[in-house]
């Protein structure tokens, strides 16, 4: 196998071949550079030079006039969003400010009429109910327990029409509701 | 003698002197490539008019995007591919277009060279022609790379820029070239070449 020129990979003339290159492949080589058909028509590298000179002098115009004006433009550009942020940030209200905004903030009460007074009493009363727990209507109903026990019965404090058994089972109903609740 | 390519150091000097503003340095840098470029082209299509007109763009081309280009490197790569690419367009509309080529725009190009050329001492101009058509008769791989050589007169690593192929890969293609070139031309004659070649 031959060894490869030491070539200047720059310069075809010193260019190295591929090592598997013999005499004969390189003889070749030479051969086809020093014939190769470079024929070229008389004045083409005048006429190439005249038009390109154009498209040249064309480009530099370009270059120059429009350099300053793309930079002038890009800092316009960046100058116009800086201000834009600021005004954003500027006209964005501060938490504070959202909470004196709803301090000022009036509610129209509405007065109600008896029945649906009551109706609201008894939907707290529910609320109430829902809202005990097991231990605490457990001690309720012991309280009545003990309070029948010691003769108090004929004494009890009862809303109107209510009987004492009545008394004593809305309140095991809502020991049943809170057991339910309370799983 | 055959003008040489300008060193690459010596060609990013000259492109940048024209960007400034030389004009002789940028007809310094048409004198070098355009010949080569218009080589390239006949050598390729066959035809002188078409070559010249492509010449003329791809300078036009590259003159306008010279200012774009300075920093990237690979000038040769660069104007070489823009030409080639023109030629394949062009090539393509008129296949598309179904124009007829005339017998004696294809004939092979393989005769004289520039005045300022060495004489072929060894290998006269009957030869060089024989030479040239069996180059004509490879595949058009192996004239590709050929004809980016001799004709073009760039080196295998331009020539792996241009057709973005690692070095090795064109220096195998090149190989693969003229061992082909040398079976076409049988071996007494292709010693003969190499023999007046060397």
């Amino acid at each position: 196998m031959t060894k490869p020129d030491p070539g200047n990979p720059d310069n075809p003339h010193q260019d190295a071949l591929d090592p598997r290159c013999d005499a004969i492949d390189r003889g070749l080589d030479a051969a086809l550079n020093q014939t190769a058909p470079r024929e070229i028509p008389e004045g083409l590298v005048e006429r190439v030079a005249e038009a390109s000179l154009e498209r040249l002098h064309a480009g530099r115009a370009t270059t120059l006039r429009f350099r300053p004006l793309t930079r002038l433009a890009m800092a316009a550009c960046v100058l116009l969003a800086v201000m834009a942020a600021f005004w954003i940030v500027g006209h964005q209200p501060a938490p504070e400010g959202r909470m004196l905004a709803n301090s000022d903030l009036t509610v129209d009460v509405t007065p109600v009429d008896a029945a649906t007074g009551n109706a609201i009493a008894r939907f707290r009363g529910l609320q109430k109910v829902s809202e005990l727990n097991y231990a605490d209507a457990l001690v309720d109903l012991e309280d009545l327990v003990w309070a029948f026990h010691h003769g108090a019965g004929s004494r009890m404090v009862l809303s109107p029409g209510e009987t004492n058994m009545e008394a004593v089972e809305n309140e095991l109903d809502s020991v049943r509701v809170v057991a339910r609740l309370d799983g | 003698m055959r003008g040489f390519p300008l060193d690459s150091e010596h060609a990013k000097t000259m492109i940048r002197q024209a960007v400034d503003g030389d004009d002789a340095a940028w007809e310094a840098i048409v004198s070098e490539y355009a010949p080569r470029v218009h080589a390239l082209l006949v050598s390729n299509c066959h035809d002188h008019d078409l070559a010249e007109e492509i010449t003329q763009s791809t300078f036009c081309t590259v003159a306008a995007k010279l200012q774009s280009y300075v920093e990237q490197g690979k000038f040769e790569s660069w104007l070489f591919r823009i030409a080639m690419n023109r030629l394949r367009d062009e090539m393509r509309r008129r296949k598309r277009q179904a124009i007829p080529v005339a017998g004696e725009v294809l004939r092979p190009v393989a005769k004289t060279g520039r005045e300022d050329r060495a004489p072929h001492e060894k290998i006269d101009t009957d030869m060089a022609e024989a030479l040239w058509a069996a180059v004509g008769d490879l595949a058009e791989a192996d004239q590709e790379v050929l004809h980016l050589r001799h004709v073009a007169g760039l080196s295998f690593k331009q020539i792996a820029e241009q057709l973005e192929h690692p070095l090795g890969t064109v220096l195998a293609r090149h190989f693969r070239a003229i061992k082909r070139l040398r079976e076409a031309l049988g071996d007494e004659i292709a010693g003969d070449f190499a023999s007046r070649g060397h």
